[in-house]
């Protein structure tokens, strides 16, 4: 038990975790279901920090798991009448099952081809979408009639709850064997495979239990949202977003990504009256927290070494 | 029995055959030198046994079952294990996480196994490691990263240990340490494959050693035996035969086109050059001499600025040690890089070309067909890609290249590397030619020393990145000549 204290990543995870509990105490509603967006969008980030701070390998398409995730719980929910954490189940398999089945043969290839294909199911995705709109809302979206709670507060803690445990279970698997056979298959893949792992095996399972974490937080966004739509799970510009939060909180470290969550979407949030200026404001802002710390937001916490 | 063996081994890569029906085998307990210069496929052959790739056609039996349709991870479990010369450890963990990561079983596990850590200290105290458990790789200087890097092929408990160019990039002292550490593990219960350029550096290591010139094996047995084969004599120290061509009255007071005092020049923790000061005068064929990893192509990258280095390099006059690669080859000093850099999907006409952008259209008609002239086999192949050629004519073609710029001076780094006898007369010819009819200025670097003899009006030595000797032919051969060549 000392010894995770002694870690300070986990050390700051703890804090934010302890600094988040208070927020419903102190925030008006609104600022707390913005606070709860950002742990969902939260739980994206460290779960594409998984696989390329530790891996290597660049997702361009997480929200291809995602949106897989987020529209099958949707569909599922408007038309069947199976109870809510079905839906979210047969979402989140879906995610992982589509991911494996459409993504993932391209972790055996070496060099840019799985940023392609995965930057490539996305489009695919949004095609789909906008194709069977009878189905899936095509442009507009889909508003699903299930709903996590309707108390402010619970939302807030139920996401918290999970964003914790998403944390945790990362975590885990970023500090465990696996994760220093998929830093070292990221650093030199021969010589990681001439020490005799299978590391094709390893970034197959890091980039599942990305799609696990994904699906499951996008079918949730929905059910807090209560809507589905392109823009909110499936759009480029969402990845983006998730890459840049991953960068600015500081990849490679789980926690990290945490911090750069909040600081995209409270930041927009903030500079909502600036209009379309907004994403500018925002990028400008992320520049400078590159330009001043390169290893993220993270790192003004950590011992340097 | 032997533990492997390698049976008509070929790879191909376009048009050159790396490895060429190659067949050896290593018994029980053996250590086997894989000795061949720089380029000879000794590299290839490495990368085979490992699975890095797959063989055009042959056979690898390890322990009697063929393993040269295996992935590389599975070979490894069989209980091959290597240690590459380039490596990139773990950077951001310790030397004690880097070798526990390779006592990882191969399984999904989320909780590393108890014992992990006494094993790994145990591993790296049998290395001499245990003063730098806690330190990373990056703080560590290379020797001692090297040893970190044989404990982790040691922790993989290997029947056969592969050791490519172990002793590369270290200094004397380092050299022999590392070799005892090597020789004490003979003990052991393993062979070992050692992979070298260097005859003279494993002779007192190895039981036996296979020699390698131009992708085929071209004499193997105990050391003494290899090292007194004539055709191993005449492929390390270069054609003895031939007489040299008539030298050009040597002008000291022509003026001096390129000055290096190259003060220290360091990749990472390895020293590559250190006070290296050289001269070459316009007209004059000046070459560097000396073994691979001497530090020729280091002190070329500096000229040319690929790299950082302490000191100056002067191009008639001014310093051009700020100025960009591209800036310097405008200045007209052109490279023929020991890689060649072939375009290797362009045709022998469009990698010229491409050498002529800047240049107007029939003037660079013209400048293709002068150099189609000196190379009348170029311009039978020029619809040919480039990775269709074979070695030898590719090192036509780059040095084709670098002549349509019309250049002072040519730097050349190995043209000879791993080109067969016949094949180097022909390059002979045409150095000559251009010294003397094109009245190009030279400076060659390289390891076949009767080769650059045969030309150079000027020879610099090096050794372990210092110049050992800075003199005329004639002083050379007296002072150096017969010492070296014996």
């Amino acid at each position: 038990m000392k010894g995770i204290l002694k870690d300070r990543v986990i050390l700051i995870g703890l804090v934010i975790f302890l600094l988040l509990s208070f927020v419903p105490h102190v925030f008006s509603p609104y600022v707390v279901g913005v606070f709860n967006i950002a742990l969902y969008f939260a739980v994206f980030v460290m779960s594409w920090d998984l696989l390329f701070g530790y891996s290597g390998e660049v997702n361009f398409g997480s929200t291809f798991q995602i949106g897989i995730g987020a529209y099958t719980a949707a569909i599922l929910n408007i038309n069947t009448h199976l109870p809510l954490s079905v839906c979210i189940a047969f979402g989140t398999l879906a995610a992982v099952v589509a991911g494996l089945f459409l993504v993932a043969p391209a972790l055996r290839l070496r060099g840019p081809y799985f940023g392609l294909i995965t930057l490539v199911s996305v489009l695919l995705l949004e095609q789909f979408v906008t194709i069977f709109a009878q189905y899936t809302g095509g442009e507009i979206g889909l508003s699903v009639p299930g709903i996590i709670s309707v108390s402010s507060k619970t939302n807030f803690y139920f996401a918290l709850l999970f964003c914790a445990f998403s944390a945790i279970v990362l975590l885990i698997i970023a500090k465990s064997p696996i994760g220093l056979i998929l830093q070292a298959s990221a650093q030199d893949p021969t010589e990681a495979e001439s020490l005799g792992f299978n590391i094709t095996k390893y970034k197959v399972l890091a980039f599942g239990i990305s799609a696990l974490f994904s699906g499951l937080s996008g079918a949730l966004l929905v059910f807090y949202l209560g809507t589905a739509s392109v823009s909110l799970v499936v759009s480029i510009a969402v990845v983006l977003q998730i890459i840049i939060s991953a960068i600015i909180g500081g990849r490679r470290t789980i926690i990290g990504p945490i911090l750069g969550a909040f600081f995209i979407i409270l930041l927009r949030e903030w500079l909502q009256h600036l209009g379309q200026l907004n994403y500018v404001v925002v990028s400008i802002m992320g520049l400078i927290v590159l330009l001043f710390l390169p290893n993220g937001i993270i790192s003004l916490f950590l011992r340097k070494n | 029995m032997a533990l492997l063996e390698v049976i008509n081994l070929n790879k191909q890569f376009g048009g050159i055959h790396a490895t060429n029906n190659v067949s050896f085998d290593v018994k029980d307990h053996e250590i086997v030198g894989l000795i061949g210069p720089n380029g000879a496929g000794k590299s290839t052959i490495l990368h085979l046994i490992v699975g890095l790739y797959k063989p055009t056609s042959g056979t690898i039996k390890f322990e009697s079952k063929e393993i040269q349709h295996l992935p590389i991870h599975k070979r490894i479990k069989k209980g091959i294990s290597v240690m590459f010369q380039h490596s990139r450890p773990l950077s951001r963990q310790t030397v004690l996480e880097n070798i526990e990561l390779s006592l990882l079983p191969d399984k999904f596990k989320v909780f590393y196994p108890k014992d992990i850590k006494s094993k790994a200290v145990e591993i790296a105290k049998k290395l001499g490691l245990e003063l730098v458990l806690d330190k990373r790789p990056n703080e560590l200087p290379f020797g001692i990263v090297r040893r970190m890097e044989l404990a982790k092929a040691l922790a993989l408990n290997p029947k056969l240990l592969l050791l490519d160019e172990p002793f590369a990039g270290l200094s004397h002292s380092e050299v022999s340490e590392f070799s005892r550490l090597i020789r004490s593990l003979k003990a052991q219960q393993f062979s070992i494959i050692v992979i070298d350029h260097n005859v003279k550096a494993v002779k007192d290591l190895v039981d036996r050693i296979v020699a390698i010139h131009a992708g085929k094996i071209i004499a193997s047995g105990t050391p003494d035996e290899v090292i007194s084969n004539p055709e191993v004599k005449r492929v390390f120290l270069g054609e003895a035969q031939g007489t040299a061509f008539e030298k050009k009255l040597l002008d000291n007071e022509s003026n001096i086109l390129l000055e290096a005092n190259i003060k220290s020049l360091k990749y990472n923790k390895a020293q590559a050059l250190s006070d290296v000061d050289l001269v070459v005068r316009e007209g004059q064929f000046v070459s560097v001499v000396g073994l691979n990893g001497a530090g020729k192509t280091s002190l070329f990258k500096a000229i040319f600025s690929f790299v950082n280095y302490e000191g100056d390099v002067k191009w008639q006059g001014q310093s051009i040690k700020h100025l960009h690669t591209a800036e310097i080859v405008n200045l007209g000093i052109a490279f023929v890089p020991e890689t060649r850099e072939l375009f290797k999907y362009m045709s022998v006409e469009e990698n010229l070309s491409l050498a002529l952008q800047k240049v107007e259209k029939n003037e660079a008609k013209k400048r293709i067909e002068e150099v189609y002239s000196i190379f009348p086999r170029l311009s039978e192949r020029k619809k040919q890609s480039a990775s269709t050629l074979s070695g030898g004519e590719q090192q036509m073609l780059t040095i084709a290249r670098a002549l349509v710029q019309k250049p002072k001076m040519i730097v050349l780094d190995e043209p000879t590397l791993g080109l067969a006898p016949i094949v180097l007369d022909d390059i002979s010819k045409v150095l000559d030619y251009m010294h003397k009819q094109m009245n190009l200025t030279i400076l060659l670097g390289e390891q076949n020393l009767h080769f650059a003899l045969k030309h150079s009006d000027k020879v610099y030595l090096l050794e372990h990145g210092s110049l050992i000797c800075d003199c005329t032919m004639e002083e050379f051969k007296e002072r150096i000549g017969d010492k070296y060549l014996a």
